[in-house]
């Protein structure tokens, strides 16, 4: 299948702040480069990324504390419609989750599973990404920003 | 005579990961007169009475807040107050009492808040103070090797 | 007490636009310590002493980050992994030239997908991998006071290990405006090279400062007294001495 466009998704978690609430809800914050594409949500743990058929799909994390261990464990999609593998950067232990859209996504929400802290210990929950049909999305709000 | 001062070193993850507290707190103390443990959660310092003690608790990653919201001796209940600061401004700091009797051990635990401020709190019981068997009221009178 | 701001930018659709809003997003772990203040405001909690000193420092790290670029977890060397022939030979010369203070300066590195690929300079995404730079802090906080900004050092790749970072003077209560100046590059071409230039952007942002008075745990005042060990004596424990 021939990529069409590639749209980055970048997580950043506050991981102390998961680890003591034990929930990515109001901890993470997904980001992507789609927001003209239809995407919503964004800055929030239930960003809707608008993509539609042949785009790829490349997920990142940033820890807020930088010296804290924090990866993805798990996205969580329907191969037949999305087909999502985990890298790991050439001389590197540091990954990156790539994805393939196969077809329409509809509405389409997936799991999202983080190593928080360290290898051991996951989270996964409190976070509600989807991906979205970029054509059926009406304009977001042009104002919407993330904060503290 | 000199104050006593106790530095607590944490790392938040590793405590909010429910390692074990000698794998997470680290106390050091000031004391000219020898410390037992150093390094640990069971740092056991010397003290006179009428020595005024001072706490502070340090996050070994500075982007991890952490904050001592309490500290109690012998299992003695402290009663919360009704108009509690935040825990940003506590500190603690008191005298060691004259009517302490030389040579007990006074352990204590420390309450410990990190930054998400959910309520979550995690207790270290483990140091304590040993009351020197001088008492002497200045530095100068105290044998270095008092309290060995 | 440090405080980490991490500013992540949808640099295409910036340039694009021609503005920061609606394209970036200013994240902070302060949410908890006070009631929202609005978007892009960073609370810093202060502390002061009885005589009115203040009793606790307060330190900003601002950190840009792009929407695609590499995670910074990776080290500073990454890139330069990929620098070997035939991107070396002049024909096909990936590396990333920069034009800073009018001059163009090449560095070892080519521009890398965040999926580690390297990217010519007429690929579409190409710009999304360009780091962004803080430039510069400034506005009313800083004209005022409240925020003293500086460059300090970090393996940053295009700012040649310099990152801001500020002091607060948590005595200034209330909210206040600052700026933060970025810059996100753009390729032009000169000379058949593409050569990245700077567009410079402000975002408006804010700090929410509280400050409350030091108080003794044990006591519940700024003095400290004894300490409260379990006795049978009838003195109170927490009674100043």
């Amino acid at each position: 299948m021939t990529i069409t466009k590639t749209i980055n998704i970048r997580m950043v978690v506050d991981v102390s702040g998961a680890l003591e609430a034990d929930t990515l809800a109001g901890y993470l914050y997904m980001i992507d480069d789609n927001r003209l594409g239809g995407s919503q949500n964004e800055a929030t743990a239930e960003l809707a990324t608008a993509v539609t058929r042949g785009d790829r799909i490349i997920w990142t994390l940033l820890p807020i504390e930088c010296e804290t261990h924090a990866t993805v464990r798990a996205i969580e999609l329907p191969a037949e419609t999305c087909k999502v593998e985990r890298n790991t950067y050439r001389d590197s232990d540091v990954s990156y989750w790539v994805g393939l859209v196969k077809q329409p996504v509809g509405n389409l929400p997936y799991g999202l599973t983080l190593e928080l802290g360290s290898r051991t210990r996951t989270v996964d929950n409190g976070a509600n990404p989807r991906l979205i049909e970029a054509t059926l999305q009406t304009p977001p709000d042009p104002t919407q920003t993330g904060s503290s | 005579m000199p104050p006593l001062n106790v530095q607590v070193f944490v790392d938040v993850v590793a405590l909010l990961l429910g390692n074990p507290a000698d794998d997470s707190v680290f106390l050091f103390d000031d004391s000219f007169c020898g410390s037992e443990d150093s390094g640990t959660a069971k740092l056991a310092s010397p003290v006179w009475p009428r020595q005024l003690v001072r706490w502070s608790v340090t996050p070994l990653d500075v982007q991890t807040p952490v904050w001592l919201s309490a500290i109690s001796f012998d299992g003695l209940e402290i009663p919360a107050g009704t108009n509690v600061p935040a825990p940003w401004a506590l500190h603690w700091q008191g005298y060691a009492p004259c009517w302490l009797a030389p040579g007990t051990r006074h352990s204590y635990t420390l309450t410990l808040l990190t930054g998400g401020l959910t309520g979550r709190t995690i207790s270290i019981a483990g140091p304590s103070l040993l009351v020197n068997a001088s008492t002497g009221t200045t530095a100068d009178s105290v044998p270095i090797h008092a309290a060995a | 007490m440090q405080i980490s701001i991490v500013t992540v930018i949808d640099i295409v659709t910036a340039l694009k636009e021609g503005t920061l809003d609606g394209n970036a997003y200013v994240i902070d772990n302060t949410g908890p310590f006070d009631s929202p203040a609005g978007p892009r405001v960073t609370n810093v909690p202060g502390v002061y002493n009885a005589d009115g000193s203040q009793a606790a420092e307060a330190v900003l790290n601002w950190i840009p980050v792009g929407v695609g670029g590499l995670p910074t977890t990776l080290p500073r060397s990454y890139r330069q992994l990929f620098i070997s022939k035939p991107w070396n030979d002049r024909k096909g010369d990936l590396r990333l030239r920069v034009r800073q203070h009018n001059k163009v300066r090449s560095y070892a590195a080519p521009l890398l997908s965040a999926a580690g690929e390297v990217l010519k300079s007429d690929n579409v995404a190409a710009a999304a991998s360009v780091s962004p730079v803080v430039t510069r802090i400034c506005g009313p906080a800083v004209e005022q006071g409240v925020l003293y900004p500086a460059q300090y050092g970090s393996p940053d790749l295009l700012t040649d290990g310099w990152y801001w970072s500020a002091t607060v003077d948590t005595a200034k209560v209330g909210c206040h405006d600052y700026a933060m100046e970025v810059a996100l590059y753009r390729p032009v071409q000169e000379n058949g090279d593409t050569v990245w230039e700077p567009q410079f952007f402000t975002l408006k942002c804010g700090l929410q400062i509280t400050s409350a008075p030091g108080v003794n745990g044990f006591t519940g005042s700024f003095a400290p007294g004894l300490l409260p060990v379990p006795t049978c004596s009838t003195v109170a424990a927490g009674e100043a001495i």
